[in-house]
């Protein structure tokens, strides 16, 4: 039943092939058939790699979501190991550049294991990693992934807010115009417009009663000689009556000048106590509570410090998302079907990568750097391993770092360690704070870097810590704060500040992590800040005050001229007006041919005139 | 060269009109039949196809029933997917399919998933009685179509080119 005439020369080929191995190919040359045959295996060699090329390219599309490209496929399958090179995969989110690419990556699997369908890389080495890199085309397939985020909660930017609100309210002060709003000088100019209308009305009656006085004298002296004495009577009588009705006039006039005059007094205690209410305001105006050290710290750093943790952690976490899950024990996995999963004499993962080497450069702000690296113990079941993956990395160039990852899941919690040593961080102008309100430059310099960071299940616990020995800073105030002019009392007030350390401690869960910033940068500054602003601010509020006393004096001085003048004015024309009165008087005496003795002090008649 | 490149042509027409027995037709369809039923990539269906290939059955019927039973085997995956599913989490067969998934090379054959082992499963069971029921038809059906398809220049250049080939002398 057996097909002997297919069967046979199969396994006779076969048989060809692995004495070809053995001895050589001459033997083939030698005979046609065997050459043929020798020429079907080379198809199947030369098969063998574009078809696990195109799987290969199909899984990491599949495993990305972007375009994955790879050159070049050698597989051997005697010595199981496996050569790509140009790889490249495009990154998730931003289709013109490249994830990463790879000039080269050998992987060397153990045969004995791939019997059993378990892929054990002995030793991989990938080189001439990169990261980043720019795209000629773009790397995006018809489905991309949902882009990395955070839902990162900063204790530090509700405090920098704070600051905000300190600098803004230090810059409407010395801006405010409270001279305009002084109430003492309102108060002066409002007497000095309502003073001249109050004397303006004695002066009107003033001067009718001086009319009435002329009327009376014209009285007098209008009745020619020889005219009944009668009459001349009964006119004295009107005229005495009118002389002392205008006497009454006169004083009613007195006392009102009196009067004004008390007001003038009662007003200048009105302006006087005024003046202490504008002085109290200016006083309460221009009282400024501290800056407090941690508010400027979180207002000078908190952005870049957020900016510097939330690029660590999203970094962490998208390398997390390709690592290897905790798998507590081996699930069947449904595909088409489901495929069992069967106890095993000693369970292994079904991918370990023993040992894995890595080349590469890359570029920061231009600056191009290598880094060498090696991974351990990275498997797809990492409990099943039994041991953590861990990762050793150092770059050299432009950027000397030292990475040091060890992920150990092989317990309940799983417990993560990241470890980054940047001991001479070469760092750019650096612009702190806001350049419309209180801004540093900091000058370039080198600076030192280093982030341990523990993540216990999901509990996240950190340290990141930044140190810099050449602080050279420059501040910047806006015009609101009070410039340039400000700026540079405010240099000289951190000339001695040299020195920069901050720390930022990390908590909270992974997904929702926290962060507490710690520096001495905020306490040396909140005291220069503090000790120039409050030189300005008292500076600004002496001269309030020396305005308010001058202006209120100045205003107050032309009231009482004022006064003065209009008063001087009215008594005068009551001067003149008594000295007609008893000019009229005196007429009145002689027309009724009367004894000066009746008209004498104390006599009748002039108690009658009076 | 021209005889491998006729060789598919030649294997359609053989599985029709060749002077093979009924039994060898039924025998290469019943497996064909079980290869289309095995989801493929895995070792169960390269064996199957050996078996194919590597007996004397009519090569032909057997890839006509696989390729019209792959077709089948996607509406058949749920029936294959149950029954793989009772085969595998029965208890008294655990010890079994634990001493096999411990084997070398035995979990490439696919063994411990549940449309293979449904599918060959199926197709096992169904073996016999397609195997009758595909002899039955045969008998009946190849002696006209046999007479029929002769008739066609092509079917005759087709076998002259099989003669002259197993003719060859050294």
């Amino acid at each position: 039943m057996i097909r002997w005439k297919y069967l046979g020369p199969r396994l006779l080929l076969f048989g060809l092939v692995c004495a070809a191995y053995w001895f050589g190919l001459d033997p083939l040359v030698r005979r046609p058939r065997l050459l043929l045959f020798g020429l079907v295996c080379a198809a199947y060699w030369f098969g063998l790699d574009p078809l696990v090329r195109r799987s290969l390219i199909s899984l990491g599309q599949a495993a990305t979501g972007t375009k994955v490209e790879l050159g070049e496929v050698r597989t051997s399958l005697l010595d199981s190991r496996v050569r790509l090179a140009d790889l490249k995969v495009a990154d998730p989110k931003s289709p013109m550049h490249n994830l990463f690419e790879l000039r080269e990556a050998s992987v060397d699997l153990e045969t004995r294991s791939l019997m059993n369908r378990k892929f054990v890389v002995r030793e991989a080495a990938v080189r001439g990693l990169k990261f980043h890199t720019r795209r000629e085309t773009p790397g995006n397939l018809d489905a991309a992934p949902g882009a990395f985020g955070f839902d990162l909660e900063l204790d530090g930017d509700r405090v920098a807010d704070f600051a905000l609100d300190w600098l803004e309210h230090v810059g409407a002060t010395l801006q405010e115009e409270i001279e305009e709003d002084f109430e003492s000088v309102k108060l002066v100019r409002e007497l000095i417009q309502r003073w001249p209308t109050e004397y303006e009305q004695l002066k009107s009656r003033a001067e009718s009663l001086y009319g009435q006085v002329d009327d009376l004298r014209g009285m007098l002296q209008s009745p020619s000689p020889g005219t009944n004495p009668l009459r001349s009577i009964e006119t004295v009588q009107r005229v005495a009556g009118q002389v002392a009705d205008v006497q009454g006039q006169i004083g009613q006039l007195r006392s009102d000048l009196e009067r004004l005059h008390q007001q003038l007094l009662d007003d200048r205690d009105r302006v006087q106590e005024a003046t202490e209410h504008d002085v109290e305001r200016i006083r309460r105006i221009a009282h400024l509570e501290a800056l407090d050290a941690t508010t400027l710290s979180h207002y000078l750093l908190g952005s870049e410090t957020g900016r510097w943790t939330r690029s660590l952690l999203t970094s962490i976490r998208q390398g997390r998302k390709y690592l290897p899950k905790k798998v507590d024990t081996r699930q069947p996995v449904r595909g088409r079907g489901t495929t069992y999963v069967f106890a095993e004499p000693v369970p292994s993962p079904d991918i370990i990568v023993r040992s894995l080497v890595l080349e590469g450069e890359g570029s920061v702000d231009g600056r191009p750097y290598q880094f060498f690296g090696k991974i351990e113990g990275l498997s797809s079941q990492p409990r099943l391993l039994g041991e953590p993956i861990r990762f050793a990395a150092r770059t050299c160039g432009s950027i000397e770092l030292a990475l040091q990852v060890y992920l150990d899941n092989s317990s309940d919690p799983g417990h993560d360690r990241i470890a980054i040593q940047c001991p001479r961080l070469q760092q750019p102008e650096l612009v702190l704070g806001r350049e419309d309100q209180l801004a540093l430059c900091v000058a370039p310099g080198t600076a030192s870097v280093s982030v341990v960071l523990d993540i216990v299940g999901d509990e996240l616990s950190g340290r990141l810590q930044f140190q810099r020995d050449d602080l050279s800073m420059t501040p910047t105030l806006g015009p609101k704060l009070g410039g340039a002019e400000l700026a540079s009392k405010l240099e000289d007030a951190m000339r001695d500040v040299r020195k920069l350390e901050a720390a930022v401690l990390l908590s909270g869960t992974f997904e929702k992590p926290q962060w507490t910033l710690r520096t001495g940068l905020g306490e040396q500054l909140a005291a220069g800040v503090n000790r120039v602003v409050r030189q300005e601010i008292e500076a600004y509020r002496d001269q309030l005050l020396a305005r308010l006393d001058e202006e209120v004096s100045t205003e107050l001085a032309s009231l009482e001229r004022l006064v003065h003048d209009h008063q001087r004015q009215v008594l005068d024309q009551l001067q003149l007006g008594d000295r007609q009165i008893e000019e009229i008087k005196l007429q009145v005496a002689s027309r009724i041919q009367l004894p000066k003795s009746l008209m004498g002090k104390g006599s009748p008649l002039k108690r009658l005139f009076r | 060269m021209i005889r491998q490149l006729l060789r598919p042509v030649r294997l359609v027409a053989k599985a029709l009109a060749a002077e093979n027995s009924p039994r060898q037709l039924a025998l290469g369809f019943a497996l064909g039949m079980v290869i289309g039923l095995v989801p493929k990539g895995n070792l169960i269906a390269i064996g199957l196809t050996l078996i194919l290939f590597g007996t004397r059955v009519n090569v032909g019927a057997g890839l006509v029933a696989a390729v019209l039973f792959s077709w089948l085997g996607v509406y058949l995956d749920p029936a294959a997917d149950d029954l793989g599913h009772w085969l595998l989490s029965d208890p008294s067969l655990h010890g079994l399919w634990t001493s096999l998934y411990n084997l070398p090379l035995t979990r490439w054959s696919g063994f411990n998933n549940t449309v293979v082992l449904g599918g060959l499963g199926l197709g096992l069971v169904l073996f016999y009685p397609a195997y009758e029921i595909s002899r039955l038809f045969f008998a009946r059906a190849q002696p006209p179509v046999v007479s029929w398809i002769r008739k066609y220049k092509l079917t005759r250049v087709l076998f002259g080119v099989e003669l002259a080939a197993n003719w060859r002398v050294g």
